[in-house]
């Protein structure tokens, strides 16, 4: 009763402030904005760890409320401004300022996927020139590369965090993310190459050669970071996906090769998923968290 | 983590989008203000349908 009293009179405060939205003054809208994020900062720094002992899950909805907010306050004062940019300009700014609460506070996979969502979406929009949405910069390969590649280091930095902080649950998340990544990056690259769509120049070649040393180098951050069978699997598929984009990449006028590679890469996963479900099943819950924070922090 | 770096996660986005409003606001009080006379009129789009644009006719 008391759950759908305070949903009642949360969506009649909605209701009253959508329908005079243009009657209340700019200033204050924004004002009542900024103040409802300052609340929310104040109330994580204040109360977090007693949200976290009576829900893990509520200090993770709390960071993913407070996270929206702010995305949508680049949204609300360019309604106001009338201003516009392309849109990896305000979710850059977004990740720099909200990044860190993230990273610092989240718990789980609903801040972790939100953080890499947004960070991937506009690496590519930066990387695609006009952007996803039209931005208005001219295309630079080295540019495309490099951006669309950064969302795979968060693997390597997850990883090496995993091992030095008590929210194992969250970098697990995050470095599952930033592996998804890759290894949808190199699938939908076998699929490209089977319908022979790559372009056979020198700088379709640079763009596969650079995704490949990118792949290694990070591969090679996560075996120092973390040399676990997992943390060995994780590099082996990073590896992996950066040789199958160059592989597919030198196979694109053939479809028999492109679908080899693709299934190469896949069999290669299973394989390593095997060898880490013999090892150990990764923590998934941040409720087991919680446990051994409480512990740290009482030793 | 210190209390400190903990303050200073929490205090980021406070003073970044306060600043982010802040220049706004000063940019948008910048240059000149200009008197634009328009006029409405019904484009009758088949597609969109029957709605008010306006266009320019002049300064005044």
């Amino acid at each position: 009763m008391v759950g759908i009293g305070a949903l009642t009179i949360g969506l009649g405060l909605i209701s009253v402030v959508t329908a005079n939205w243009e009657d209340i003054p700019a200033q204050i809208r924004l004002a009542i904005h900024l103040l409802l994020i300052t609340a929310g900062l104040a109330a994580v720094l204040l109360r977090e760890r007693e949200f976290a002992q009576a829900s893990p899950w509520s200090v993770e909805a709390f960071v993913f409320v407070l996270a929206i907010l702010g995305l949508t306050f680049f949204g609300h004062l360019g309604q106001v401004y009338q201003t516009t940019s392309p849109l990896w300009q305000p979710i850059g700014v977004w990740v720099l300022l909200f990044g860190p609460l993230i990273l610092v506070f989240g718990r789980s996979w609903l801040t972790a996927a939100l953080l890499f969502g947004f960070f991937a979406y506009g690496c590519w929009d930066f990387a695609l020139g006009d952007g996803l949405f039209g931005g208005g910069r001219d295309f630079k390969w080295t540019e495309y590369v490099v951006a669309t590649s950064l969302p795979a280091l968060f693997i390597p930095f997850a990883a090496w965090m995993r091992g030095r902080s008590a929210r194992v649950s969250f970098w697990v998340r995050l470095e599952q993310a930033g592996l998804s990544y890759a290894v949808a990056g190199a699938s939908v690259a076998c699929v490209i190459a089977s319908i022979d769509e790559f372009d056979g120049d020198e700088i379709g070649f640079s763009v596969h050669f650079t995704r490949l040393c990118i792949g290694a180098f990070a591969a090679v951050l996560v075996l120092v970071a973390r040399p676990t069978v997992s943390g060995r699997m994780t590099a082996a598929i990073l590896g992996a996906t950066g040789a199958a984009m160059l592989f597919a990449f030198g196979v694109s006028d053939s479809e028999v090769m492109a679908g080899s590679v693709f299934m190469a890469l896949w069999s290669g996963i299973a394989w390593a998923a095997v060898r880490v479900s013999r090892e150990f099943a990764p923590p998934s819950d941040p409720a087991s968290d919680a446990k051994s924070e409480s512990a740290e922090h009482a030793a | 983590m210190n209390r400190l770096a903990r303050l200073a996660v929490l205090a980021l986005p406070f003073a970044g989008l306060g600043a982010l409003w802040s220049q706004s606001d000063y940019d948008s009080r910048q240059g000149a203000f200009w008197d634009v006379a328009v006029r409405g009129y019904d484009p009758r789009d088949l597609l969109r349908g029957h709605y008010v644009d306006s266009c320019t006719i002049g300064t005044v």
